[in-house]
């Protein structure tokens, strides 16, 4: 279970927290969480996806103890979507500026896109996680992408 | 005519999460669900960029398995702890106890708490150090109640 799915975790919460130390320290909280609560386990299904919840669960406790929260995105903010080839461009933009961009995303949307980019989670299982309807899922990770392209603008643009 | 789906359904099928045959045909028919889908498939490999390749050094999986297969505790130090309840008890019991004790030898009693000690230090790397002092505390104060039974059997006297 910890060879399989370790990487994965620390990418997880390296993306949560930007920061490697931590990252690595919040793997291994979420390792040994797992390996003290495996009674709650259910083995019919995979590790990967009951990991990435403690994970994201310790990842969350992390960011309201140790950073500001990030400012609110409103309607406005967000761009209109019919931007045409400006997606392929941003598609080339460095990863430095992707998490810039991420940072500046509400909690809510940013670890919907993190469970399902980096966690590579499910609809379904982004909805476990999170304890979330399904619809709500869907809708943020919606939010959240044109929220995490409208903030590569604003950076882009300086 | 045919109603178009809501964005949130061809994200679905952006994402390789919806099945559903029929909307996958609509949408391939459809200029405006079609390029839909082509900008839903661009933003979610914008985001698809927050991959990363990042690794754990070595050293974690070892720090892992320290820590939830924590080092028996040392026996050196619970071999002290008893020396020095021994000590203790032997104060406690008065001047004479350790000649007495000499004198008495090893009873087939204290062997057995003795083997029971070796076997417990065996052991003790299946249990954690709080279990270890109370049952060697045990053991001591077994000891101590069998050497005053052989004590007062014996009739022994100013201990």
């Amino acid at each position: 279970m910890v060879e399989t799915n370790a990487d994965k975790i620390y990418r997880l919460a390296l993306r949560y927290t930007q920061d490697k130390n931590q990252a690595e320290d919040l793997t291994q909280e979420t390792f040994l969480r797992a390996y003290q609560n495996l009674a709650s386990y259910d083995r019919s299904k995979p590790a990967g996806p009951w990991l990435c919840t403690i994970a994201a669960n310790l990842c969350r406790n992390w960011l309201r103890d140790n950073r500001e929260l990030p400012f609110d995105f409103t309607e406005e903010n967000i761009l209109p979507t019919n931007s045409g080839p400006e997606e392929l461009y941003l598609q080339q933009e460095s990863e430095t500026e992707l998490l810039q961009a991420l940072e500046k995303l509400p909690l809510i949307y940013r670890e919907v896109l993190l469970l399902r980019h980096v966690g590579e989670l499910s609809y379904d299982e982004i909805a476990e996680a999170l304890n979330l309807e399904m619809s709500i899922v869907k809708n943020r990770l919606y939010r959240g992408r044109l929220m995490l392209k409208s903030s590569l603008i604003g950076i882009r643009e300086g | 005519m045919e109603r178009c789906p809501d964005q949130l359904n061809i994200q679905a099928l952006a994402d390789g999460e919806a099945q559903d045959q029929q909307l996958w045909n609509h949408v391939q028919r459809c200029p405006h669900c079609s390029d839909q889908y082509r900008r839903l498939s661009n933003l979610v490999k914008i985001a698809d960029g927050l991959k990363s390749d990042a690794k754990l050094p070595a050293s974690f999986y070892r720090s892992l398995e320290t820590k939830i297969n924590p080092a028996p505790f040392p026996a050196a130090l619970v071999a002290a702890v008893v020396f020095a309840l021994a000590l203790l008890s032997l104060v406690l019991l008065g001047p004479n106890y350790f000649e007495w004790w000499l004198s008495v030898g090893i009873t087939n009693q204290v062997g057995l708490i003795l083997d029971a000690f070796l076997d417990l230090l065996a052991y003790s790397r299946l249990v954690g150090p709080a279990w270890i002092i109370m049952g060697l505390a045990a053991l001591v104060a077994m000891e101590l109640f069998i050497l005053n039974l052989i004590r007062n059997a014996e009739g022994l006297k100013n201990v």
